[in-house]
């Protein structure tokens, strides 16, 4: 497989969220705004290049004995580095995501891509899977923060565009609202895809 | 063996290298966020007590509270930290506290109480039947419906943390003034002064019979607009009740407090 191919697959045909389905509890928790969807994901993207790229770089080095423990110090340490400088740089997003910040350390895609791929393959094939799954992530997670904003609250990353005469969706919001739009949206997309028959 | 030993010295250069580079990020972040989170508390104070100057953190009774100072050093205001049993657990609230003792603020930090029901505590329309209340005052407000008892963990609480965070910190604050015995006192002409929103506001106070007659404005600094109209309330009020402790002209606190302590401390001196 060509590099572009590495990086392009996890936008649609092996997107992390609505096909492989995988970190499902940050993008249920999360996604109740647009931007806090785009943040997460975007964060989780820094990480999962990150961590790619070293154990990659270090898939020789590390005995496959203690590979688990070894990905995790490496994938934990810059889950802290990225808390850190969300913290430091933009407190208000840092605040939103809380908890789910420390919790990318346990969100599957990340162990699941260097399980996976980046203990296999190349750096520079890494890097393009890092990338391109984290931004396939952060694609998802924004689609889903948007429909959920825009039905329970009428706004698009904080803009009025539904007009003031909209009643609101409450249960968007909520993590009812969270299961319910993550379903449609997959099967809509699934639907989509048997009609064009990709599968 | 000596495959244990090598795999356990890979993890540990690992473990290494990760605790550098998490050592060096904290070390640049943490000014940073440091930073921030004074000038947030700058923010904070500025707002609560519009007269700050300078603030500092004082622990007393185990308890830690920022104490606000003006510009002469006075203190205008204290922000401690309280907490009360809920229904839940325990629920942990900031009070702030201006330099009359009364209540400025009340924000929740933390609770574990039922949403919905109890965890509307920290909906602003509960806690700002609060706010303006001293320790003299009653605490009894408007319950939250279904929520009994973590209503009254706040009453309860509120005030109670209040009395301790005045002890602890609040120095005069939190005694109660004097009262005073007018009909003991000699007749004659007392003077005496008090500070509204500037000092310098002078009382002569005349005792004829035990009783308070007259009470004459001398001098008074406040906008002259405000001030005036303390001027016409509280000196009759104070003719009327025989107490020095009336009701503020209304648009006027400040002015009708500093009267109300000028006559105060004609009559103590």
């Amino acid at each position: 497989m060509s590099i572009m191919k590495e990086f392009t697959k996890g936008f649609v045909r092996e997107n992390p969220t609505f096909r492989i389905v995988l970190g499902t509890c940050p993008t249920l928790a999360v996604t109740t705004l647009a931007a806090n969807g785009l943040g997460m994901g975007l964060s989780t993207t820094a990480v999962l290049v990150a961590s790619n790229l070293f154990i990659s770089l270090l898939r020789k080095a590390i005995p496959d004995k203690i590979r688990i423990p070894a990905y995790i110090i490496i994938i934990a340490t810059f889950v802290t580095i990225v808390d850190m400088v969300l913290n430091a740089f933009t407190p208000d997003l840092h605040s939103r995501l809380g908890i789910f910040i420390p919790l990318i350390v346990v969100n599957c895609i990340i162990l699941g891509r260097a399980e996976a791929f980046a203990n296999k393959n190349g750096v520079v094939a890494s890097l393009a899977d890092g990338l391109g799954m984290g931004l396939g992530f952060t694609l998802s997670l924004t689609i889903l923060g948007s429909l959920r904003e825009l039905l329970s609250a009428g706004t698009l990353f904080g803009k009025n565009v539904m007009g003031a005469g909209y009643e609101p969706f409450m249960v968007f919001g909520m993590p009812t609202g969270g299961f319910l739009a993550y379903g449609l949206v997959m099967a809509l997309l699934n639907y989509v895809f048997k009609k064009l028959k990709l599968e | 063996m000596k495959e244990v030993l090598r795999v356990g010295l890979i993890l540990m250069l690992i473990c290494a290298v990760a605790a550098g580079a998490l050592a060096y990020t904290n070390q640049v972040t943490s000014e940073i966020i440091e930073k921030r989170l004074y000038e947030e508390k700058v923010a904070l104070m500025r707002e609560l007590f519009p007269t700050v100057e300078s603030f500092e953190d004082k622990e007393a009774d185990g308890r830690t509270a920022t104490i606000a100072y003006d510009a002469e050093g006075n203190l205008v205001g204290i922000l401690a930290e309280g907490k009360t049993s809920g229904y839940g657990g325990d629920i942990r609230f900031n009070l702030g506290i201006d330099k009359e003792g009364k209540l400025v603020s009340l924000t929740i930090v933390s609770h574990s109480e039922t949403a919905g029901l109890g965890a509307r505590i920290t909906e602003e329309s509960y806690r700002k039947q609060f706010i303006g209340k001293t320790i003299s005052d009653s605490f009894d407000v408007d319950n939250i419906s279904g929520a009994t008892i973590s209503s009254l963990a706040m009453e309860n609480g509120v005030k109670r943390e209040m009395e301790a965070i005045l002890t602890a910190f609040g120095g005069e604050l939190a005694e109660v003034p004097p009262a005073i015995d007018i009909s003991s006192l000699p007749d004659g002409v007392y003077e005496g002064e008090g500070e509204g929103l500037k000092p310098g506001i002078k009382a002569k106070v005349t005792v004829a019979g035990g009783r308070i007659t007259d009470i004459e404005v001398t001098n008074g600094d406040d906008t002259p607009e405000y001030f005036n109209k303390a001027k016409a309330e509280v000196p009759r009020r104070i003719v009327e009740e025989q107490s020095v402790q009336v009701d503020a002209a209304s648009g006027a606190s400040f002015s009708s407090q500093g009267i109300m302590q000028a006559v105060r401390n004609a009559l103590t001196r």
